[in-house]
């Protein structure tokens, strides 16, 4: 991480000097800055999707280099009563906060309840993380949930939203066609999953036509895709606070996953990427 | 496994488009993140010289040339800073 706050508020006073400030003034403005970095607020991330599609894992890949984090509450896989309540998650780097939705589908009477928490909380949220399995085709909730919304609460929560369709290891023809020497999905898996992706946004655009934001396939347990997710998380943020989530960013690097024999290889295209 | 990958090897080409796209994407978010801090710390510059009775000149240019940059440091910042669109935006 770059930003040092010590340097950066030795730099501004000098800057504050050069242009005339007084020194008493200076020493207050440094510790006022000191305490606006020290308090900046968490990120706050939705994310919606079932039991079981990977949002713990998802977190711990982004925030925690794929580690799994000592708080109970971030690892557990349980089913949970649903309360909107917010649940701070403890990355490497410091705390990001989270509500934990329930996916939608399971039955007209609970989507109508999950649909007040929906339009309760996800206006105060600086990121929306619609969660999938690759595969999973039944879109028609997502939609529904859409539409309903932005009749209540209006269509500016679909700026900060995107997809994430984890598990790109398991699509078809299955996660055995995965190669797994070099951690990256099979040619027929890269085909289905830009299928996928393409099938997604079509039916977004069927209640949101102008929607272009994105949809992300990735492996939390193969780390894969994991980058191009945590920046397109940062890109739907709200512009002054980017930094925020990205200072936070600890992700899992899925070249470690790669067989070690192909090291030097990996080595030579990185150095020949820069 | 052994395996011989060579250049023209499928799998070379496939993970050489993998960590390209990898490397655009942390980029990428450097890119956002600098622009968003720097924003973000214009603003707190401004309010607070404001409070204490102060209205500061070329604040902007200021947090160019600082050169805050994610990942690679002060003086990589400063040299990106002076070649980036962002100040050209600003003229």
């Amino acid at each position: 991480m770059a930003i040092n706050p010590r340097k950066l508020i030795e730099d501004i006073k000098k800057f504050l000097a050069q242009n005339g400030m007084k020194a008493e003034d200076i020493d207050k403005f440094g510790q006022q800055l000191q305490e606006r970095l020290d308090n900046v607020a968490p990120p706050t991330i939705a994310i919606i999707g079932f039991t079981g599609v990977g949002k713990s894992s998802t977190l711990n890949a982004l925030f925690n280099a794929g580690q799994m984090t000592s708080d109970v509450r971030a690892c557990t896989q349980d089913a949970k009563q649903f309360t909107g309540d917010i649940e701070p998650y403890t990355g490497k780097k410091g705390i990001i906060n989270i509500y934990d939705m329930p996916g939608l589908g399971e039955s007209i009477a609970k989507d109508c309840l999950h649909y007040d928490v929906y339009a309760d909380i996800l206006p105060k949220v600086d990121v929306i993380i619609w969660a999938f399995h690759a595969g999973d085709r039944a879109m028609t909730p997502m939609q529904n949930a859409i539409l309903t919304l932005i009749d209540r609460i209006g269509p500016s929560f679909t700026e900060k939203m995107l997809f994430a369709i984890n598990k790109a290891d398991t699509i078809a023809p299955g996660e055995s066609a995965w190669n797994e020497e070099f951690n990256i999905p099979s040619a027929e898996q890269k085909l289905n999953l830009n299928g996928f992706e393409s099938y997604v946004r079509e039916r977004v655009k069927e209640v949101l036509p102008s929607w272009n934001g994105p949809i992300i396939s990735y492996s939390a347990k193969r780390r894969y895709h994991l980058d191009q997710l945590m920046t397109e998380m940062v890109s739907v943020m709200p512009n002054d606070i980017k930094w925020v989530l990205s200072e936070l960013a600890d992700v899992a690097d899925y070249t470690e996953l790669i067989d070690p024999e192909h090291l030097e290889l990996i080595k030579a295209m990185k150095a020949d990427i820069k | 496994m052994d395996k011989e990958i060579t250049i023209h090897s499928p799998e070379f080409q496939a993970i050489y488009e993998e960590i390209s796209e990898r490397a655009e994407a942390i980029r990428k978010r450097d890119e956002l993140s600098d622009v968003s801090f720097r924003d973000w710390l214009c603003k707190a510059i401004e309010e607070l010289a404001s409070k204490l009775g102060y209205h500061i000149q070329n604040i902007y240019e200021f947090t160019l040339d600082m050169g805050y940059s994610f990942q690679k440091g002060f003086e990589a910042g400063r040299e990106r800073a002076r070649k980036k669109a962002y100040r050209r935006r600003q003229q």
